[in-house]
């Protein structure tokens, strides 16, 4: 679905009336929070529809009250084919006169009487009034009326290449709206971050963005410190990118799955090893190590239940070899059933001894992954693979990355839950206000 | 012109219309030995595309960007971000404008603001010119003009059709805004503008055009091009910028094709999109005898026409009544400005009626009366109806640059007498005043002003015998220069000076009548203030209200006297203050006056003494008023002349470009005042006078505060 085809179906949407209500909803339908979701039309195209999966995703972790909230019709019917409740928010402006345009325009002013265009005395209102403001009020009297009631708000980030008017007024109302009122709202990167345009990218209590890049971005700029940026998982990410993979169509599907089949709890960081038994040293010293790293690690070593050396199958072959080595770390799994498509998506980072489809992949599911072949290859290549031939390297490259925020991702749900979490006092009393307006 | 050579002009270009006005005068200027460079900025208007079908070879702001600007743009779109995003989340209507589109103006706007300043940097042009200063890049031109200290010309860009308010902020910077005629410069200082920064020098092609485009060559050129035959009459509609609907046209089809003998030709505002053309023309017949020109030349096209039809606000109603065509009016809802309601157009309600309208003027012509009109109205439209306004301009910018090039120039001293006989020498130039207002000044200095403290110095620039009589007649220490009926207050003050003997000097005009005491005050305050210039004090009129206190700037940077016709004893009076400026009379020291030159020769009974405090404090003294002197003006003399008043002002303004910045704004602040309390106060004022309450208690209004 195109993005121009999704905006002029945008425009011709109508509202709903119905659906109104429901956005003043009270806050936590008893221990279940109550979450917005909003996506316009232009970041529902963008995302070639994927982006209600992270919403459905969300939702089904966590079981909470998540609404998809949209401006346009067609995104809200797209939400609710996922068993989404939805929510028609009308974002239209009953036209502007030429007093109306004179009266923001004087109020603007005012308003802004003392910003300067910085090392400068020239007022911005001066460069902005009777140009560029006075002939863009395409949202006069667009903001929705209608009280808000939320225990947390994801809004799109907005980008400059890639907003609608509607889309821009939801947005910007969600936010203004959800401050007021001290609840926590979440940006949500979906077109990518990086234009010089950072004012689109409203303050937030917290920013949910793609890659390492797009959060150093946001800390180059000034428009988040480090500790209100998180980088997603791939495979949320995912839901916001504008193609389609099959790797990760069918991990989507699958992760609880393999979770359980692994064994392997949430909070782990898991690193996947794909065996190899013409790089035993490598993969000793890789497990040695991992062992002096102080994280909460879960190792998968993944085998082929074909490859025989000796009398022994390689799951065995592993567990002789590095015996004292597992031993020696938290948590190791040796498995040959989940395929390693489904193992990379999991993984947080990978480390192999060899170059192949698992570390080729990797890169494209943008996972960090370490090639540690003895007296091989050193260095970058590309933005996700690095070549050590010194395993004895490993944890310190490991600490680094983890002081890099490489090795985090977070999953939108932690995120939501951190914030809502900590804005649990005033969220109660809010409740009682919002349910004061319903 | 030796004026131009060497000199460099910078000429902004954005949209096909800037050409028309500006390129012309950039040739004038070229022809003369000026450098012109075009330059544009980022638009998503597409401002090359203009340059390019122009063939005119220019730059881009953003090529003069370097690795400092660049920081410079970062930090400040950061700085500015976080403001305007607290604004955005608080107030709703700074959400009506979507919030990606307020990103791309101010991230573009600090952007070009200082790839502009770093261009002047490079640049260092001697003139500055662009259409207008409504727009950003206007705006940032104009501002970094004074920040450069460089002559801004701006021009009036069409007939200004829309609401008052829209007009405000036409001369904030420029030097010099040229307009067509009375009507312009009358929206312009109703919208608030400055008077000083108005020039009605006509308009540079519209009698051009006309000529080019009635000739009989170049209408048999427009129909061939139209493929109309001679003997069919054209009907012009000239379409205004709106979001049109379908017409419906089926019966002023008909009518035409019933005549047979008429063509419509449909003619659109330059931005209106193809998207509403289509839209507009898509149920007109196939076989109707219309004609969609949407990019033909609008000159050619008004010259070959027979009748004019404007739907909609346009600036080419006026050209078509300029090109002495009959004109038709269409009105649309939302219209404010119409040539109906000035007396020069036909209405008409729509397609239904515009046949039998048409029909009307191609048979009997117009009404007498509305040609009459029609004069009337071009009158007040065009200063002139000539093909001087080039040359007109040309004068105007080669001022411009001898003014801006004495700028940083010392004027050589006044060699002054070398004995010093008194403590104050008072220098009146005498003009051709009533004796009335002469006898008043004399009696006043004679009554109000101990003996021992002044000698008089009169400059007799006057015509008239009788005064020159009176004059003779004079006893004590009076000195009597003979002046010349062509010299400026400015000479007439020199040459006072020149021949003075007191250890201070002050300037008098015939109908100023000095206060018990006025000499005194001055002279305790220069005695006794550090680092003194100049030091004056309250001048009230002749109903004893505030004439003048002190001089500030506006927000147009241009000067004015702040609390003028406040009533005697308001607060922001009564404080000893400096100002940047004072007008006469003043007091200063006669080696000072000297020393500096004197007031400058070239500006003609306006100015003089402002100008001469500019420089006062750029040789780091003071500007110092007073409260304790006074004096009434009971009749205002030597005034300048016409043709004077546009030299003083456009070498005013050039001169001191850069030096003017608005500072009314701290006075106020002083003074526990806004601009809106002020406003208040003056309506209030007005009220009271209204009702005859002229006479106010002297603290009534200080009190109200």
């Amino acid at each position: 679905m195109s993005k121009k085809s999704k905006k002029k179906r945008g425009a011709q949407s109508t509202p709903s009336t119905s659906s109104v209500s429901a956005v003043n909803a009270p806050v936590r339908s008893g221990n279940r929070p109550r979450v917005l979701f909003a996506v316009g039309d232009a970041d529902f195209g963008y995302s070639e529809t994927k982006i209600w999966r992270l919403a459905k995703k969300l939702k089904d972790q966590t079981g909470w009250n998540v609404v998809a909230v949209s401006h346009d019709q067609e995104a809200l019917q797209a939400a609710k084919n996922l068993q989404l409740d939805a929510e028609f928010v009308a974002i239209e402006s009953p036209g502007v006169s030429v007093a109306d345009r004179l009266r923001a325009t004087d109020e603007m002013i005012r308003e802004t009487a003392h910003v300067h265009i910085p090392g400068s005395q020239l007022p911005l209102w001066k460069v902005l009034a009777m140009d560029d403001f006075l002939s863009s009020l395409q949202l006069f009297g667009a903001q929705p009326s209608i009280p808000l009631a939320a225990d947390a708000i994801v809004v799109p980030l907005m980008g400059v290449d890639n907003n609608t008017r509607a889309s821009c007024g939801l947005y910007t109302w969600l936010v203004s709206e959800g401050r007021r009122k001290g609840i926590p709202v979440i940006g949500l990167e979906i077109s990518p971050l990086g234009n010089k345009n950072t004012l689109s990218q409203l303050p937030m209590d917290h920013y949910a963005v793609k890659s390492d890049w797009a959060k150093q971005f946001l800390l180059r700029h000034g428009v988040a410190g480090p500790k209100n940026v998180s980088v997603l998982r791939w495979e949320e990410s995912y839901c916001s990118w504008p193609g389609a993979d099959d790797f990760t169509e069918a991990f989507l599907e699958m992760e609880a799955k393999a979770r359980t089949m692994l064994n392997i709890p949430e909070d782990r960081l898991i690193i996947v090893i794909p065996h190899h038994v013409a790089f035993l040293w490598e993969i000793r010293k890789i497990l040695e190590g991992l062992a002096q790293v102080a994280l909460p690690l879960s190792v998968v070593i993944r085998v082929d239940s074909r490859t025989i050396r000796r009398q022994f199958h390689e799951r065995e072959l592993v567990l002789e070899t590095y015996g004292k080595e597992i031993r020696a770390l938290p948590h190791v799994v040796i498995d040959e059933r989940v395929g390693i498509g489904l193992l990379l998506q999991l993984a947080d980072l990978v480390i192999a001894p060899f170059a192949g489809t698992t570390t080729e992949r990797a890169a494209l599911c943008r996972k960090r992954c370490i090639i540690c072949q003895s007296m091989g290859e050193e260095g970058w290549q590309g933005e996700f693979l690095y070549w050590e031939p010194m395993p004895e390297k490993i944890p310190e490259l490991l600490r680094s990355w983890k002081i890099k925020g490489w090795l985090e991702r977070k999953r939108l749900a932690g995120i939501i839950a951190e914030l809502v979490s900590s804005a649990a006092q005033p969220a109660d009393q809010m409740q009682t206000v919002s349910g004061s307006y319903s | 012109m030796d004026n131009f050579s060497g000199k460099k002009a910078l000429c902004f270009i954005a949209l096909p219309h800037h050409n028309r006005f500006l390129v012309p005068i950039m040739e004038a200027l070229q022809s003369r030995g000026m450098q012109i460079c075009y330059f544009t900025a980022a638009a998503e208007g597409a401002f090359e595309i203009t340059l390019n079908q122009a063939n005119l070879p220019y730059r881009h702001v953003l090529d003069y960007a370097d690795a400092g600007t660049s920081r410079r743009a970062f930090d400040g779109f950061n700085e500015v971000r976080t403001i305007w995003q607290e604004k955005i989340l608080s107030n709703h209507i700074f959400q009506s404008v979507p919030v990606v589109i307020q990103d791309k103006v101010i991230r573009a706007a600090v952007e070009n603001f200082h790839s502009m300043d770093r261009m002047l940097e490079v640049e260092k042009p001697d003139l500055l010119f662009a259409l207008h200063e409504l727009n950003p890049w206007g705006k940032m031109l104009g501002y970094l003009s004074h920040v450069h200290r460089i002559p801004y010309f701006t021009l009036q860009e069409g007939l200004y059709y829309a609401d008052i308010h829209y007009y405000r902020f036409h001369t904030d910077f420029s030097t010099a805004c040229l307009v067509w005629g009375e009507d312009c410069r009358q929206i312009l200082l109703r919208a608030g503008c400055s008077d000083d920064k108005i020039y009605p020098v006509g308009n540079t092609h519209i009698w051009t055009a006309k000529a080019d485009a009635t000739s009989e060559r170049a209408v048999r050129e427009t129909r061939a091009a139209l493929g109309i035959m001679p003997d069919k009459k054209i009907i012009l509609f000239l379409m205004s910028h709106s979001h049109y609907q379908p017409f419906d046209a089926r019966i002023f089809i008909d009518w035409m094709k019933r005549r047979g003998d008429v063509v419509a030709v449909f003619k659109w505002h330059p931005v209106t999109s193809k998207e509403i053309v289509d839209r507009a023309l898509e149920r007109m017949p196939k076989d109707a005898p219309v004609i969609n020109a949407p990019s033909f030349d609008t000159y050619r096209l008004i010259g070959a026409s027979d009748i004019c039809i404007t739907v909609g606000n346009s600036t080419t109603g006026l050209e078509a009544i300029a090109f002495g065509k009959s004109l038709l009016e269409c009105r649309l809802p939302d219209q404010g400005y119409s040539f109906v309601e000035q007396g020069v157009a036909e209405p008409a309600a729509g397609f239904e009626d515009i046949g039998e309208k048409c029909a009307a003027i191609l048979s009997h012509g117009l009404p007498e009366a509305r040609g009459r009109q029609v004069i009337k109205y071009l009158d007040y439209n065009f200063a002139y109806q000539d093909n001087q306004t080039m040359e007109r301009i040309v004068a105007l910018v080669a001022e411009s640059l001898v003014a801006r090039g004495r700028s940083d120039l010392l004027a050589p001293p006044i060699e002054a007498e070398r004995v010093t006989l008194f403590p104050c020498s008072i220098i009146l130039p005498v003009d051709d005043a009533s004796m009335d207002a002469l006898v008043a000044t004399l009696a006043g200095i004679a009554e109000n002003t101990p003996g021992e403290l002044f000698e008089v110095v009169i400059v007799d620039c006057s015509a008239r015998p009788a005064i020159e009589e009176m004059l003779s007649t004079l006893g004590g220490d009076v000195n009597v220069i003979h002046g010349e009926p062509d010299w400026n207050y400015s000479i007439a003050c020199n040459r006072g000076a020149a021949q003075a003997r007191g250890k201070y000097v002050t300037f008098l005009k015939p109908g100023l009548v000095i206060g018990n005491g006025w000499l005194e005050g001055l002279l305790k305050v220069a005695e006794n203030e550090a680092n003194a210039g100049v030091v004056g004090g309250v001048t009230l009129n002749e109903n004893g209200l505030v004439w003048h206190v002190g001089i500030a700037f506006d927000v147009n940077q241009a000067p004015f006297s702040i609390y003028r016709l406040m009533p005697r004893g308001f607060s922001g009076m009564l404080k000893c203050r400096d100002f940047r400026a004072l007008e006469t009379p003043f007091l200063l020291t006669r080696e000072l006056f000297c020393r500096l030159g004197g007031f400058s020769m070239d500006l003609s009974n306006r100015f003089e003494d402002i100008d001469f405090c500019l420089r006062v404090k750029r040789a780091g003294l003071r500007v110092i008023y007073t409260p304790a002197s006074s004096v009434t003006c009971q009749e205002v003399t030597w005034q300048p002349i016409m043709e004077q008043e546009q030299l003083n002002r456009i070498r005013f303004y050039s001169k001191w470009t850069g030096f003017l910045w608005q500072d009314d704004d701290s006075y106020l602040k002083e003074d526990g005042l806004t601009h809106d309390a002020l406003s208040a106060l003056y309506r209030e004022l007005a009220g009271r006078l209204t009702f005859g309450a002229s006479q106010l208690p002297a603290n009534a209004v200080a009190a109200d505060l």
